[in-house]
């Protein structure tokens, strides 16, 4: 403690926090930059790296929804599925509105035009469950919006003769790229754009006056409204904005480049609960945290397949081996599902925002932690000591 | 465990007439404890008692007993299935299938609905009439008679009763069934008489299989009226209590095997009592480490962290169990044979053939069960001590526990026995469904649309609501017209309810009102 | 006397059966300082839930400077400049003291600069005596002081109303000198306030005018002193004798 006391005070005495924190930042940004170049890595890595990005995408929207506006939705992977289902659909079937003679056939759509259609189309609903969801509150919001999810889950899986039931359903391609090495590399590139890009939108709205009035309702909606705070509007702004931007990401993801098709398997509660669990391990009120965590949870689930532990000094197992092989199989889900737990109980602001906070310079967590409600007699005590 | 299927015989003939004057000699007691205006007609509670008795057997003695106002409720229900029934099958023998019919079904009924539900309780407010259930009445009435709606309630701003709600509930369901039954005149829910008894084996199916799904709710309803938390780890609570029997089967079969050198299997019944009692310890100990701290006053922002850990501590349980039991799907044995005498042989088989009507023995015998245990707890919170600590506490915490009830314990004791009743109810149905680590998910769905269907911390509504949810599961499934889409969409046809249940009343059919 | 800032004719409210606000009618002019009194249950909340917008009236009108509110969202009654407190105070918890005082401004001007409306919300928190709370966050705050960030986030909107519910309640005596100031200096400043309180010194001293609600009727209304000795207030304090 005493160290690390010193290495603060070292670190704010010469370049500060605030600089290293950006620098640190560069740095990593660099790295993922750089990091298909490096051709000792398999595709299979890059791979891994694509979902990161999808899922810190998945789970930063999802902190800016439940940790900065208040709203415990566990319909986010229903919007994701309705962007990517809704492209996929268009894409391959066309529109066509007899009533006004209007015909738009599969090939005078692009995958970009399928694409934007599905977003459109997962904000406007949004848009209605928004509005349906103001006269519900916490645990009610969440009811309704795991019926939601698992209503749009059981009909995509039902009317297989559109969706392809449990086979899922296989969007137009993004990018026409034949070489697969190449291809990994523009795809990676593209949700790696994606991801800052969603970040940035979303960094913006939560630091702009609609953030705080956010967090406003977040903490008592009644206060907030009495304060001149809009609340219907902003409860249903942020549905809309949020679930645009899964259902912008799942479109994307799902045009072949995660190279997966879209199944009804990812609208399942289970998979939701992915998503909750990495937000909640990396900060649900901060969406760097949400989005780092993402990704880190996703990448060491998948490094933790199977654990070799070498043992040291030229000891052999039984069976000549000198390496202990576990597959770990769904033992790190289950210790990723007690370390959600703890972190919730413990660690309220999850195990990396601090980290970011601490960056920052302000000490907002530790200032929230540590401060305890004084009573009116101390602070009159206070008063009377101050004159 | 062998069962002679003479039980049909032996109901019409014994058990039917046994409860029914169980039922004649039970329900005008209940006129002792009431006062005198509240006094219902003997005669009344007397043709209740031997209905009740004779066609539903304890479950009809015991639910009018703990809940008289039900008697008039049940009466006006099987008069408005008899009557939907009768005049659907009447209108499709005259009217051909047609479109305009549903076209007013699924684009003029709701729209109507809407515009109802919307400026019906606004022009109430105007002139100042008591608008409780305006909205409700109103979104019914509009799906049910289109702009009448308006004549009825805008100009004279009646007040809206149960009575009212139940009218207009059952003409929208009417106009569903009588729509469904013109345009698919073939269907088997349809074509009667001569299918009646599909229709009943559907309903009887779904009646069984909703008093199982009851005792989780009630469980669920349970930890809400004291904690006022919904617990999202339940499904998964239920999936391990039916491993751990699963478990102390197979081990203890194995145990005796080798202890006696024979073969011997356990009836699965033992199987209850043990889930029972790990998930008893298993829930109060995550309550303790986890759930306290809140009552605490540790945790901030309470009812999204109670959702977040309880989910937490589901998905913590659901990969364990993945973890250890693997993805395959697992049985116990059954609970019950049935001996079956037929005029040419004796045979055993797993269905009580109860006239035309084919039940699965051990989904009587869970249902069975599930109604045991849901009186016995309705007993137990009625009746002793530490019960009516726990209802006291759900009305009022500082009430409680200035009368010398410890809030803490009964905290503690409220998610223990809501969990152990969801495990016992995976123990209960372990024996006919397979279990594989994700059962729960879609079992606590349904739990979660009976709870608030019967109205959040009510445990008669929850018992009804499981019904309720039973039948339409089994008519939703068995009536469409793709029987494989039916199926697959079995879990759906709730949903809908749910949400639309959420919207319109959210405090359910028997929820405490809040103002 | 200045113009009618606040009109409410026959305003009412019923909860199902029960009438919990029966034809209210009166009218609050600028710069004035009311006090509305009452027994527990008279209705006084409910009152100021419906001129907040909180409520919807079920019958009746309420204009503020001249546009009619009643059954306006609160957020567009508080923009029209009536703003209240709540009777347990309600800061928002996870917000420094800063952004507790932001967001009305923000609210009520969201392209307003940030430096403008801090330095604002420093001035209005030196006056309420919490300026070196500034940055800390609310939860932190004792009692006395939640109630006067409350005030202070008032201030932020500039109303021309004030609706102050219950500012004393539980609040210790030194820190209530301070509410009594502050009231002083935004009545000085031109606003309307109403003043809802149990305790009846605080509203005996400082308001100018008196309003008595009973069963949710409005049964005296003027000077204190009048009011006082008005039999129909004495008998709404001290209960109907049955034997009369």
């Amino acid at each position: 403690m005493a160290l690390f006391k010193r290495i603060e005070s070292a670190i704010d005495g010469s370049i500060g926090r605030r600089r290293l924190g950006y620098a640190l930042l560069g740095l990593v940004i660099l790295f993922f930059l750089w990091f298909p170049n490096d051709t000792s890595q398999s595709n299979y890595v890059k791979t891994v790296f694509i979902s990161g990005f999808f899922y810190a995408i998945l789970s930063s929207s999802w902190a800016l929804l439940a940790g900065i506006a208040g709203q415990f939705s566990f319909g986010h992977m229903a919007f994701m599925g309705i962007g990517a289902y809704v492209a996929g659909l268009f894409a391959r079937d066309g529109i066509t509105f007899a009533a006004l003679g209007i015909a738009l056939t599969p090939e005078s759509i692009s995958s970009v035009g399928a694409i934007v259609i599905g977003t459109i189309v997962a904000g406007a609903v949004g848009l209605v469950i928004g509005w349906l969801l103001l006269r519900l509150r916490s645990a009610y919001l969440a009811l309704f919006t795991i019926a939601f999810s698992e209503l749009f889950r059981i009909a995509m899986l039902t009317e297989y003769d559109y969706t392809g039931g449990s086979n899922g359903l296989s969007l137009r391609p993004l990018l026409q790229v034949a070489d697969v090495d190449t291809a990994r590399q523009i795809e990676y590139y593209l949700m790696f754009a994606l991801l800052i890009v969603c970040l940035l939108l979303m960094y913006r709205v939560a630091h702009s006056p609609i953030g705080m009035f956010l967090r406003a309702m977040r903490e008592d909606e009644d206060a907030a409204s009495a304060l001149g705070v809009n609340v219907v509007r902003y409860k249903i702004l942020i549905f809309v904005f949020t679930s645009m931007i899964v259902g912008l990401a799942g479109a994307i993801f799902y045009s072949d480049i995660g190279s997966e098709r879209i199944i009804p398997e990812q609208l399942e509660v289970l998979q939701m609960s992915l998503i909750i669990a990495y937000a909640v391990i990396g900060g649900m009120e901060s969406l760097l945290g949400a989005a780092a965590g993402a990704f880190i949870s996703r990448y060491l689930l998948e490094a933790m397949r199977e654990v070799v532990i070498t043992l040291p000094l030229g000891l052999t197992l039984p069976d000549g081996s000198d390496a202990f092989v576990w597959e770990t199989g769904a033992w790190r889900f289950a210790l990723f599902g007690l370390v959600m737990v703890f972190t919730l109980r413990y660690m309220r602001n999850g195990l990396l925002y601090p980290i970011l906070d601490w960056f920052s310079g302000r000490d907002l967590i530790m200032q929230e932690t540590v401060s305890i409600r004084k009573s009116d007699d101390d602070v009159a005590a206070d008063m009377e000591d101050s004159g | 465990m062998v069962i002679e299927d003479t039980l049909f015989i032996l109901w019409l003939m014994v058990a039917g007439p046994l409860w029914a004057a169980v039922g004649l000699y039970l329900l005008p007691n209940l006129n002792h404890n009431r006062s005198e205006k509240d006094q219902l007609p003997v005669t009344q509670l007397q043709i209740a008692g031997v209905i009740g008795g004779f066609a539903l057997g304890p479950i009809g003695v015991g639910l009018f007993y703990f809940e008289p106002h039900l008697i008039r409720r049940t009466t006006i229900a099987a008069g408005i299935i008899v009557t939907v029934f009768v005049s659907s099958q009447v209108l499709v023998r005259v009217v051909e299938p047609n479109l305009p019919s549903v076209l007013w079904l699924v684009l003029a009924g709701p729209l109507w609905a809407a515009l109802a539900a919307y400026f019906i309780p606004r022009q109430y407010r105007m002139v100042e009439a008591d608008d409780q259930n305006v909205l409700t009445a109103a979104a019914l009435g509009g799906f049910a008679i289109g702009p009448l709606i308006f004549g009825l309630m805008w100009k004279h701003t009646p007040k809206i009763s149960r009575d009212w709600m139940i009218i207009l509930g059952s003409l929208g369901a009417w106009q569903i069934y009588t729509v469904f039954a013109i345009n698919n005149p073939d269907n088997l829910c349809v074509a009667a008489p001569f299918h009646v008894t599909y229709l009943t084996q559907q309903t009887a199916n779904g009646v069984v299989i909703g008093a199982i799904y009851s005792l989780m709710a009630v469980g669920l309803t349970l930890i809400y009226s004291v904690q006022g938390i919904v617990s999202f780890a339940h499904g998964q609570l239920y999936m391990v209590g039916g491993y751990f029997s699963f478990y102390f089967l197979m081990f203890g079969a194995n145990f005796l095997s080798d202890l006696t050198g024979t073969e011997v299997t356990i009836n699965p019944l033992w199987g209850i009592p043990v889930a029972a009692v790990i998930v008893f310890v298993m829930g109060a100990a995550f309550e303790r480490a986890f759930l306290k701290p809140m009552h605490d006053g540790l945790i901030e922002r309470v009812s999204e962290y109670a959702i977040l850990i309880t989910f937490g501590f589901g998905f913590f349980i659901e990969y364990t169990t993945l973890a250890i039991a693997g993805p395959f799907p697992q049985r116990t044995g059954r609970f019950i044979e049935i001996r079956r005498f037929t005029l040419q042989r004796t045979q055993i088989t797993d269905d009580f053939a109860f006239g035309p009507i084919n039940i699965i023995g051990d989904r009587v015998f869970a249902m069975i069960i599930g109604i045991v245990l849901i009186f016995a707890l309705l007993y137990f919170l009625q009746r002793t001590w530490t019960g009516r600590g726990l209802r006291a506490t759900s009305q009022d915490k500082q009430a409680a526990a200035v009368a010398g009830i410890n809030p803490t314990n009964m905290n503690t004791l409220s998610f223990a026995l809501g969990s152990m009743l969801a495990a016992m109810s995976g123990a209960a149905l372990i024996p006919i469904f397979a279990w594989v680590p994700w059962v729960g998910a879609e079992m606590v769905g349904r739990s979660y649309v009976i709870v608030v269907l019967g109205g959040l911390g009510s445990v008669p509504g929850a018992l009804v609501g499981g019904i309720i949810v039973g039948i339409v599961e089994a008519l939703g499934a068995g009536c469409h017209p793709d029987p494989s889409k039916g199926a697959a969409y079995k879990e759906a046809f709730a949903l809908v309810i749910f949400a639309l249940v959420l919207l319109l009343k959210p405090t359910g059919l028997f929820g405490r009102e809040q103002h | 006397m200045s113009d009618i800032q606040l009109e409410l004719n026959q305003i009412s409210k019923r909860f199902g059966g029960n009438q919990a606000v029966d034809h209210v009618s009166f009218s609050v002019t600028q710069p004035e300082l009311i006090g509305m009194i009452g027994p527990n249950g008279a209705g006084k909340t409910t009152l100021t839930n419906l001129m907040s917008g909180m409520l919807k009236p079920s019958g009746g009108t309420i204009y503020l400077n001249g546009r009619r509110i009643d059954g306006h969202a609160p957020y567009e009654v508080t923009r029209a400049g009536l703003g209240r407190t709540f009777q347990v105070t309600r800061a928002l918890n996870r917000m420094t003291v800063m952004e507790n005082m932001l967001v009305p401004g923000l609210a009520h001007n969201p392209s307003a600069r940030r430096d403008n409306l801090q330095e604002r919300a420093r001035d209005i928190l030196s006056l309420l005596t919490i300026e070196h709370l500034t940055n800390e966050y609310s939860r932190a705050l004792s009692g006395g002081q939640r109630k006067l960030l409350e005030l202070g986030r008032l201030l932020m909107l500039d109303p021309l109303v004030i609706i102050l519910d219950e500012p004393f309640a539980g609040v210790h005596p030194r820190l209530q000198e301070t509410i009594y100031k502050y009231i002083d200096r935004v009545y000085q400043d031109g606003k309307a306030i109403i003043l809802i309180s149990h305790n009846m010194g605080a509203v005996f001293e400082l308001s100018h005018r008196l309003i008595v609600l009973n069963f949710g009727a409005l049964i005296a209304d003027g000077d204190p002193q009048t009011v006082k000795n008005d039999p129909a207030v004495i008998d709404a304090y001290l209960g109907h004798d049955e034997d009369e």
